[in-house]
């Protein structure tokens, strides 16, 4: 269980820094989104079942940052429900 | 107005940044509020991360939906190039489809680590609002979810927008919007600082701001707006949340709290 638990820590914190990496590719930081997700899920697992442990904490934040960045940098040209407007630029 | 700002050397998304600000104090004020509940503060950090993913997908969803007639008309080039349809794509939020992944969000969360589903939901209800009055600022600042043409007392002109007909007098339905998010947590806050009868502040929350999507968006000028039927997919969503929130409000099978 304490291995288990151990892993998902690891895999979390791995994720997380990987998620952080992606925030500068610009539209790719999408991919930094999806592992920032994967990582905060487990992360937060992790967290739940051994509360003390240091490396899932690290995790967690690490994804929560990673997502952050990543959401940030992925809706970089912003536009909310009209986005196809935007078809006229790229034409 | 100011799409984005460079932070950095890296142009930053002023309509992202004002999100991630709502979301920010959004969550600082449930940690404020959670003992009325008696929530520890983990579980609102970690259930908030669960309805910010919910959100993300949920409002990238409902978009897609959206625009899914556009997409099959631009199919050709889209296919001919991927990489424009990834711009599309990291565009567009809608709120109704964030809101309802939000939920689900915090259902997903309430279910795993075994807390009260309306009880997460009541703590957070208050502050929707306040997160969705910096979002509806990040609109204004990048020119989307823009109003009909109007050139009255405080009418608004983009310059350098993607999204807004630059150079035309609008009406800021943005800051209209956000001012009333704004305005209704405040007694929003008020109300909800004792415990309520479970559910009961967050169907005020959904009938409050269904009825004030409902008319906020005849003012709406974007040209994507889902109609059906005369309609927007946003009105049409307000239509169902009315009911849900007053079974919510009227919910009597809860037990009561006050």
């Amino acid at each position: 269980m304490e291995n288990n638990n151990n892993g998902k820590a690891t895999a979390s914190l791995v994720l997380g820094i990987v998620s952080i990496v992606f925030i500068f590719f610009n539209v790719y930081a999408f991919i930094g989104l999806i592992l920032a997700i994967i990582g905060l899920i487990i992360g937060i697992q992790a967290q739940k079942e051994s509360p003390e442990n240091g490396m899932a904490k690290a995790g967690v934040v690490l994804s929560i940052i990673g997502l952050v960045l990543c959401a940030i940098s992925f809706i970089a040209c912003a536009i909310c429900i009209g986005a196809f407007s935007s078809l006229r630029y790229f034409y | 107005m100011l799409p984005t700002i460079e932070v950095l050397g890296r142009e930053i998304s002023l309509y992202g940044l004002m999100g991630v600000i709502g979301i920010f104090f959004g969550v600082i004020a449930a940690i404020y509020r959670r003992k009325i509940y008696n929530i520890n503060k983990e579980d609102v950090i970690f259930s908030s991360c669960y309805a910010g993913i919910g959100l993300l997908i949920g409002a990238k969803l409902l978009f897609i939906i959206t625009i899914i007639p556009d997409l099959i008309k631009h199919k050709d080039l889209l296919l001919a190039n991927p990489k424009l349809l990834l711009h599309i794509l990291s565009g567009g939020l809608v709120f109704y489809g964030g809101l309802i992944g939000a939920f689900l969000g915090f259902y997903i969360y309430s279910k795993q680590y075994k807390i009260d589903f309306l009880d997460i939901l009541d703590l957070i209800a208050p502050s929707i609002p306040l997160i969705h009055g910096f979002g509806r600022i990040g609109c204004f600042t990048a020119g989307c979810c823009y109003g009909i043409e109007y050139d009255g007392l405080f009418h608004v002109i983009f310059q350098r927008s993607q999204a807004a007909p630059n150079g035309v007098a609008l009406l800021p339905v943005q800051l209209i919007s956000s001012g009333i998010n704004f305005l209704g947590c405040i007694p929003f806050f008020i109300y909800a600082r004792k415990k309520r009868k479970p559910g009961k502040i967050i169907g005020i929350y959904l009938i409050f701001y269904s009825i004030a999507r409902f008319t906020i968006e005849f003012f709406r000028g974007d040209v994507a707006r889902g109609i059906f039927f005369g309609v927007s997919t946003s009105q049409w969503i307000s239509l169902v949340l009315i009911p849900i929130g007053l079974w919510l409000y009227f919910n009597k099978f809860a037990p009561d709290q006050e």
